[in-house]
């Protein structure tokens, strides 16, 4: 499913090049739930984004699905992204001013009020749907933030830290709908700081200073 | 989803800012309509109180002397009564009012009287403006007001010209010039009475002007008008028409001086509310990248955005500019003061230009919104 070899990616900042992947090789299978782990700054979310067809490395290559991301067109790649990858942020990044089933919908590539309203019904926000993101409890947000990411029925779901800013009832709840995700034929890639998300996951990759340790 | 909802949305999720950016748009048209409305209204009342103080331009016979004909106050010559429509007719050569008069001192009851024959006044659209000399209908007369005081004339009483009867529709109110002698005619009747069918001697017009700054307005309409009246010339009131070009030039001039600067200040209004927009909205960018979005469709977002209330502004800022006007000219120009009305050309300009305008002035921020790394943004979280 998703294939990066030998991938790097330095960033030019004021204070000289900082590498946040250095010769990173990695291979996910479709079907696995795999955990990335890791300090703060040791390129988690960099190898996520770079999987994700947002960020171009410097260096190596990124394949999904059989696709080799950057030698696609940008638009293509957007195209590739909407279609195949749904993404889940700590922050959830829905938009305030528009309702739960508008959030949904934005994300869809053929929006249906049928069926975004069946998913939300799915995961208990059935009667949320009218709602703002800020009249959400933080738990109805990141369900929220899931059901967009599966609007599009992708083939991977790509998570950062989804369960950061959760208390453990909703965190559990998150996690039981990526097992759900990954129990139907779905593959995640989740950055985790904690250990909420171990007992879901097939695989644990632990990362420091932009490589793979373990 | 579709952007217009999104827009919409996000218009009404910052109204505030919404706001501030059609207060910008309503500045710029507000300020153009209403300038451009009192504009019109000033134009209008300069016509009217010049008009009062005559022709400024005489076509007299070639042969005339001016001499002769600055002492009588007509030429004795005289040319075809077809000139007029040639005149009419010559493109290029813009005019308001054109009337051909045949004029000759004759003596009635033992007075000498200046027999003015006037034909219907030619305008560039008919109907459009108010006649400049009296209309006299077939068979009536007008008389100055010494001619009538001599002759114990009042409205309604038949003078009797050269054998012809005329019925007095009008007495002139004093006005202590050559007009208190004159006895006005319908001009065929005039040219039967003095046995010179088809013939005038003076074309008496008003603002036939050249626009080009640049060019001396009388030698132009010379040159031109020697073409196609080759027994006429021209004489101009040299003081009164360059004095009302000047004038209306100079008009237009501050115009677009001060409508310069009211639009750049408020491009600039716009572009920086716009920047701001922008960089609030980077997360949202970015996560409208990672589903998928298009770079143009984010910058559709902004500059859809700002054409949306640049219709709002429009509207409003047309009726504003309007409300102003319609307030404050009346009491600036009130001789026209009930021809001031609202300019609806100017609203159909603003629902194009308006929307135009903001747009413009958002490419920039939206072209950073469309260029913006997305991954920057959610990697900062």
């Amino acid at each position: 499913m998703i294939q990066l070899e030998h991938v790097s990616k330095i960033y030019a900042t004021k204070a000289g090049p900082v590498t946040a992947l250095d010769d990173v090789t990695l291979r996910v299978d479709a079907g696995e739930f795999v955990t990335i782990k890791g300090p703060s700054g040791c390129g988690k979310s960099t190898l996520l984004l770079s999987a994700g067809a947002m960020l171009h490395p410097t260096k190596g290559t990124v394949i999904v699905k059989g696709q080799e991301l950057y030698l696609l067109s940008e638009a293509a790649r957007g195209r590739f992204r909407s279609r195949e990858i749904g993404f889940v942020f700590q922050m959830f990044h829905l938009l305030p001013y528009l309702t739960v089933l508008e959030n949904v919908l934005a994300a869809a590539r053929h929006p249906r009020r049928t069926d975004a309203i069946a998913l939300l019904q799915s995961f208990g926000l059935a009667h949320r749907a009218a709602h703002r993101p800020p009249q959400l409890s933080t738990g109805e947000r990141q369900r929220t933030a899931l059901v967009r990411a599966l609007i599009n029925r992708p083939a991977l779901i790509l998570a950062d830290e989804p369960t950061g800013n959760l208390d453990p009832e909703n965190a559990e709840e998150v996690q039981r709908h990526l097992v759900e995700f990954n129990a139907a034929g779905g593959t995640v890639l989740v950055v985790s700081h904690g250990a909420d998300l171990d007992d879901a996951a097939s695989r644990t990759i632990l990362m420091r200073d932009g490589k793979i340790v373990d | 989803m579709i952007l217009p909802r999104l827009i919409f949305r996000e218009i009404q999720h910052r109204f505030g800012q919404a706001f501030l950016v059609i207060m910008a748009v309503l500045a710029a048209v507000g300020l153009y309509v209403a300038f451009h409305t009192a504009g019109l209204a000033a134009d209008r009342e300069t016509t009217r109180v010049m008009r009062d103080l005559g022709f400024n331009l005489r076509i007299i016979p070639a042969a005339t002397d001016e001499m002769v004909f600055w002492a009588q106050g007509y030429a004795t010559e005289t040319i075809p009564g077809d000139y007029v429509q040639r005149f009419a007719n010559k493109p290029g050569i813009s005019y308001r009012h054109l009337t051909a008069t045949l004029q000759q001192r004759i003596n009635i009851q033992g007075m000498d009287v200046l027999l003015t024959g006037v034909a219907p006044e030619v305008s560039p659209v008919p109907d459009e403006k108010k006649p400049m000399i009296y209309q006299i209908a077939p068979g009536t007369c007008f008389v100055g007001h010494h001619v009538a005081e001599r002759l114990a004339l009042k409205k309604g009483d038949t003078l009797t010209v050269h054998g012809k009867a005329l019925t007095i529709e009008h007495c002139i109110a004093e006005k202590g010039s050559e007009e208190d002698t004159r006895v006005y005619a319908f001009l065929t009747e005039v040219q039967e009475m003095l046995e010179m069918p088809g013939r005038i001697n003076e074309i008496q017009a008003l603002e036939c002007l050249c626009r080009d700054p640049n060019l001396d307005s009388l030698d132009v309409l010379r040159a031109e008008l020697t073409e196609i009246m080759p027994e006429a010339k021209v004489i101009m009131m040299r003081d009164m028409a360059k004095s009302r070009e000047r004038q209306r030039l100079m008009g237009e001039k501050y115009f677009a001086y001060i409508m310069s600067g009211v639009l750049a200040v408020c491009a600039l209004w716009l572009a920086i509310l716009a920047l701001l927009n922008v960089r609030e909205r980077r997360n949202e960018i970015g996560v409208l990248r990672a589903l998928g979005y298009h770079a143009l469709s984010i910058a559709a977002l902004f500059v859809g955005k700002a054409m949306v209330l640049g219709i709002i502004g429009a509207v409003i800022g047309f009726a504003a500019g309007t409300a102003l006007t319609l307030a404050a000219a009346p009491s600036l120009f009130q001789i026209t003061a009930q021809s001031i009305a609202p300019e609806y050309a100017l609203l159909r300009q603003a629902l194009w230009a308006a929307p135009l305008f903001s747009a413009v002035c958002a490419l920039i921020p939206a072209a950073l919104a469309a260029t913006q790394d997305p991954a920057q943004t959610l990697r900062e979280e």
